[in-house]
């Protein structure tokens, strides 16, 4: 494995720091729920914590597919009135990095053209690349709230070869989401090429404005098996440390590679985090965790969008709508130029302790040099404490280092 | 895509294990409860799983009192302790295996496997792109392979040795000169040759005292850097279900190597499973536990070896030595019966559930069952009894291997 990847370089990042000194306001995860906390914001809290009582479960090994009532449970939220998911379209996996590299690992090989949403979270691009793929990369645009081109991606196609389009939705780093007509052009350009499209759906159903889309695999109507979405507890419900996560697909033929590669990797899940998973998931539990977490997103976006706002001159952003970053734009408050998004990140390191991830060091792979210079990915599902701190130290930063350049304009003019 | 191979034996158990009535093949020993762990323990105060936990990613590579305990673990009788950094978790063993080999051998590397084996352990590096060649262990060798016939099929580019000690599905154990010539061979090439050991049989050893003079350390106990041990809380443990196991070495640029790799595999593992491994695995615990699977092991032993002795003229085996699992070789008149039809109609008529030995473990076991007999003692017994019926009406009727 080359250590220069970016992935690695996202991760490290934002652990170079003594997590007891540092405000990190770059990451992506929800606060961390306990059992305790799951059985408070429970409709049900007593059944929720007979749920979690392991102390006389055998500990055998589970189901070679996952547990049979955590994939019900899990095809339920996908399941109403338009759509139609069965448990055995369900793969349990060890997160959404798990599931994600079922998917890759056992369906592409080297050589294989494939398109990838640009930007994206790292590994989606990362482990087609270590595979050895043919990368082509359909760009979001920041000029138009990073909209998806279908015309552009139509171009990248390569008929008969193309095998896989690789989303994130809502998107990382972005904190955008795909409109339901751009993800029904999306179904019907694959279904046209017989291509696979594979949206890892981390932070859905984060949505935090009144559009609220349904998953890729929801879309039953648009009769296209080959939509394959992956998934976990890890970023909308607070679980990471529930390693949960999720291949849903109707295609029973990419079912089967999946789980060939998967038995062979991995057997069987946790007994004790799939019965968490199970509880978490329920119609007692589920939305009491994402009302919960949207309320925190709702309230700190308005917190970033203040201080943008604040500081309109030295920095943007597209308001996020869905997930749980959002990508701020630095500037040069006299010239608008973007800064230099690495060297800010780590002088607001150096001064005051604060990480933000920079997205010139941890979204940028190979393609388009300087595509996101400026940019930075601030997390605002992190708790609001930690966000205020942060946007405080990030404020005093921004007033130091406009006073040091107002200093030296004016030493230099005398 | 990978070309993977059929798991066949993941896909015979996942298919009967669910329904059968006597699961005599699947090989941990007898699982067990928090309530019963808490009981073996002499902690009788700590809270196992501790519901106030808050449920992130926690410690990356793995729960400092998982990996202090492990690191406990391989430094003992050692001159030469074993740092908790150098150990990764991973999901199990099988995810342990996997990692390894996803982040060590690709196309153009050279790999030899001890066989027969966990078929994982020859078909992922095949998968990835690898030369494998088999060094086979034989029956009339009691299932030791030979360090000559090793040397025979070492090439310019041999990368890894990988063994599994002690042995499924035959029970051996691979003695310690034989290991000392194994490094012997290993360290001695340039590049030297790294060795993986599955391990997760550790330390199972009913059949063999620590006092013997071939009993084996660890892999990473015989002064070899380039070597990789595997091992899990499935097997000696009892705690499947809690899917952790660990990759542990030696050599930091290998653990290192793996860690990065794990970012795209798996990230970090499940806080609550680490907090019941690490309890099982701490000093007031772990010895209990132990204690019981040994016994449980030499107990279930010698029902089995009675079971053997008494059907002596239609099947033989080597005496497992250590870990769970048992290859008995069904013969009429010394010629090998069809393996899956003798373990489908067993299942069948009697809800017995052994392993296939030709279908799980290769070709050149025709004729050959994996049993996994530490078990509750009451299912083996049962399940032998309802076998030695079953045998006495019907295995004149089982087809002969083709």
């Amino acid at each position: 494995m080359d250590g220069d990847v970016g992935f690695n370089k996202l991760y490290y990042w934002l652990h170079s720091a003594d997590p007891d000194t540092t405000t990190v306001i770059g990451g992506s995860a929800t606060p961390g729920l306990s059992l305790n906390e799951l059985v408070e914001l429970s409709k049900s809290p007593e059944s929720t914590q007979a749920a979690f009582q392991f102390n006389d479960i055998k500990f055998n090994l589970g189901s070679a597919q996952g547990n049979p009532k955590l994939r019900e449970t899990i095809a339920a939220t996908y399941t109403h009135e338009l759509s139609h998911l069965s448990p055995a379209e369900v793969i349990v996996t060890n997160g959404t990095t798990g599931a994600n590299h079922i998917v890759h690992q056992s369906f592409l090989k080297p050589g294989d053209h494939i398109i990838c949403q640009y930007p994206i979270y790292g590994p989606c691009i990362e482990e087609p690349e270590h595979i050895g793929c043919d990368i082509s990369y359909i760009h979001l645009d920041p000029e138009n709230n990073w909209h998806l081109d279908l015309k552009q991606l139509e171009a990248l196609m390569r008929p008969g070869k193309t095998k896989l389009i690789m989303l994130n939705n809502p998107v990382n780093p972005t904190g955008t989401h795909f409109s339901t007509e751009v993800q029904e052009d999306l179904i019907k350009l694959c279904k046209k090429n017989d291509v696979v499209l594979h949206c890892d759906e981390i932070f859905h159903p984060l949505f935090h404005t009144s559009d609220v889309p349904n998953s890729f695999i929801e879309r039953h109507d648009l009769d296209y098996e080959k939509v394959v979405v992956t998934s976990s507890l890890s970023k909308s419900y607070g679980l990471s440390g529930v390693r949960i996560g999720w291949i849903a697909t109707r295609s029973a033929h990419l079912r089967k590679a999946f789980m060939s590669y998967r038995v062979m990797s991995c057997s069987s899940v946790s007994l004790i985090d799939e019965a968490i998973a199970t509880e978490a998931l329920s119609p007692r539990c589920r939305s009491g965790i994402l009302d919960k977490h949207l309320a925190l997103a709702r309230k700190n976006i308005s917190l970033i969008q203040a201080f943008v706002d604040k500081h309109k001159d030295s920095c943007d952003w597209v308001p996020p709508t869905a997930g749980a970053v959002g990508f701020v734009r630095f500037k040069d408050p006299h010239t608008g130029a973007a800064v230099d998004d690495v060297e800010f990140c780590k002088q607001l390191f150096e001064s005051r302790n604060v990480l933000l991830a920079p997205a010139t060091l941890c979204f940028e792979f190979g393609e388009l040099k300087d595509a996101f210079r400026g940019r930075v990915r601030m997390h605002f599902t992190t708790t609001t404490g930690n966000l205020q701190k942060g946007l405080q130290l990030l404020d005093e930063f921004l007033e130091e280092t406009e006073r040091e350049a107002t200093n030296a304009n004016g030493h230099a003019k005398l | 895509m990978v070309k993977i191979e059929p798991f066949a034996l993941e896909i015979w158990m996942d298919k009967f294990e669910k329904d059968c009535k006597y699961n005599i093949a699947e090989t941990c020993c007898a699982s067990i409860s928090l309530d019963k762990l808490q009981e073996l323990s002499e902690d009788k105060t700590t809270t196992i799983l501790p519901s106030s936990k808050i449920l992130n990613y926690g410690a990356i590579r793995g729960s400092e009192s998982l990996r202090g305990n492990l690191s406990r673990l391989y430094s003992a009788k050692t001159g030469n302790p074993l740092p908790a950094e150098n150990i990764l978790i991973t999901p199990g063993a099988i995810a342990a295996n996997h990692l390894f080999l996803y982040s060590f051998v690709g196309p153009g590397d050279h790999v030899i496997c001890h066989y027969p084996t966990y078929q994982q352990l020859y078909s992922i590096p095949e998968s990835l792109g690898a030369e494998v060649d088999l060094w086979k262990a034989k029956s009339e060798k009691n299932w030791i392979p030979d360090i000559e016939e090793l040397k025979s099929l070492i090439k310019p580019n041999t990368k890894l040795i990988i063994i599994n000690n002690p042995n499924n599905p035959t029970g051996a154990v691979l003695p310690k000169t034989l290991l000392q010539n194994l490094i012997d061979v290993a360290s001695t090439r340039s590049p030297p040759i790294t060795i993986l050991s599955d391990e997760v049989y550790r330390p199972v050893f009913h059949s063999i005292s620590p006092m013997d003079a071939e009993f084996p350390p660890s892999i990473l106990s015989m002064g070899y850097r380039n070597a990789v041990s595997t091992g899990s809380m499935s097997k000696a443990y009892s705690l499947a279900g809690i899917r952790t196991g660990w990759i542990a070495s030696r050599n930091p640029d290998i653990i290192e190597t793996c860690a990065q790799a794990r970012d795209y595999t798996t990230i970090s593992v499940s806080q609550l499973d680490e907090q019941v491994a690490a309890f099982a695995l701490s000093p007031s615990t772990i010895h209990a536990l132990l204690s019981r699977n040994i016994q449980l092991a030499k107990t279930n032993l010698s029902i089995l070896a009675k079971f053997v002795d008494r059907h002596d003229d239609i099947c033989s085996w080597v005496s497992p030595k250590a870990g769970t699992t048992a290859f008995v070789r069904f013969h009429r008149e010394g010629n090998a019966i069809d393996s899956a039809e003798f373990c489908k109609r067993l299942l069948d008529k009697t809800g017995v559930l052994f392993a296939p030995g030709k279908e799980s473990f290769g070709d050149d076991f025709e004729g050959y069952v994996r049993i996994g007999y530490v078990c509750e003692t009451e299912v083996l017994k049962g399940g032998l009894d309802k076998t030695k019926v079953w045998l006495r009406k019907e295995f004149d009727d089982i087809p002969l291997a083709a």
